[in-house]
């Protein structure tokens, strides 16, 4: 299970990094270490399409695949749960200094506008 | 048989209502967290099994037979029903959150997951694969100190197994979100976790450490001035 994740998360650090999408023959050569058969390859970008992580467009014969959303749009989603108030959010996650106070969205706004890092 | 139908009726009535909201006023909970939660879960239980109990003793009257056993099978089904909802809405949420983590974490040190973020954030994902997460906010502005207070108040957290302790209370607002005590309960049990997280925090590191983290959160919005003068009290 963790090594499928693993290899999920470095399939697509290689699309984020790849704006104009990548073969799999492009992410088999840029994925670090050594390397993969092409099927586990086509295996894990077909896993992370049916997440909607990854689309993808026909080219030729093969496929040109693309990361779904950025990096950053992922962080922020990822933040914004972790910042944001609402009741469930209470159970999913355990915060040191609880949820943004009430109301107050236009301070979780600010905090999220920032960049990234 | 009409006396056990409202001597539970009465019960369930008044563990609904005046009980939680007198409890919810009262100031001996901060002091006495662990206990406070035992009674908070009391009264939840109790509440519960009297009002089954006044639809199970209603069934036991002959003119209302199937209105008893009406009411008692359908406040059950919708008890469960709603608590197993809530808890499958939170581990799929968790669940999510936690692939999120895996894929943007920037490294993992010591079981602690660093987003590369710069907004003030540090919280735990509870559950099988339990994650610490910590921005790169919160490391730039916390000292080596409080930043291991924020940390061991989230282990206990997770040792604690709060989310489970919370989880009910959670969906039992969410069930009933008109009544005010639900709502009453839900917050007081949150808010008694976060004591326990910070009496386990301060003993394991320092008041001083846990302060200043809670010092420095404040600055950027969150309302901790409660925590912080519990903290200094107990310190003093």
């Amino acid at each position: 299970m963790a090594k499928h994740g693993e290899l999920e998360g470095a399939v697509l650090a290689v699309l984020w990094d790849t704006p104009d999408g990548a073969t799999a023959r492009d992410v088999q050569v840029a994925l670090p270490g050594p390397e993969l058969a092409i099927t586990t390859v086509l295996t894990v970008l077909d896993r992370l399409q049916r997440k909607g992580m990854v689309r993808r467009s026909r080219e030729g014969r093969s496929h040109r695949y693309f990361a779904a959303r950025s990096r950053e749009d992922y962080l922020s989603d990822v933040m914004a749960e972790a910042l944001g108030r609402s009741d469930d959010r209470a159970a999913v996650l355990a915060r040191f200094v609880g949820s943004m106070p009430e109301e107050d969205t236009e301070a979780l706004r600010r905090l999220l506008r920032r960049r990234p890092r | 048989m009409i006396a056990a139908v409202a001597g539970l009726a009465a019960l369930a009535v008044l563990l609904a209502g005046p009980v939680p909201a007198r409890l919810a006023r009262s100031a001996w909970p901060a002091r006495r967290p662990a206990a406070a939660l035992v009674v908070w879960q009391a009264i939840g239980l109790g509440g519960g099994v009297s009002l089954l109990g006044a639809f199970a003793a209603l069934a036991a009257v002959p003119d209302a037979r199937w209105l008893g056993v009406t009411a008692f099978a359908a406040t059950l089904l919708w008890l469960v029903a709603v608590l197993i909802t809530s808890t499958v809405r939170v581990v799929l949420a968790r669940r999510r959150h936690r692939y999120l983590l895996d894929l943007l974490a920037e490294r993992e040190r010591a079981g602690v997951t660093v987003l590369a973020h710069s907004a003030p954030a540090a919280y735990s994902v509870p559950g099988r694969r339990s994650r610490i997460v910590v921005s790169r906010g919160t490391f730039d502005r916390l000292t080596s100190d409080e930043l291991d207070a924020v940390i061991a108040h989230e282990r206990a957290h997770l040792r604690q197994h709060h989310d489970l302790v919370v989880q009910p209370f959670v969906a039992w607002r969410r069930s009933f979100p008109f009544l005010r005590p639900a709502r009453d309960a839900a917050r007081a049990v949150e808010q008694l976790v976060e004591c326990l997280a910070d009496d386990a925090a301060r003993s394991q590191t320092s008041a001083a450490a846990l302060d200043g983290a809670l010092a420095t959160m404040a600055e950027h919005g969150y309302d901790v001035a409660a925590r912080r003068r519990r903290i200094q009290a107990r310190a003093a």
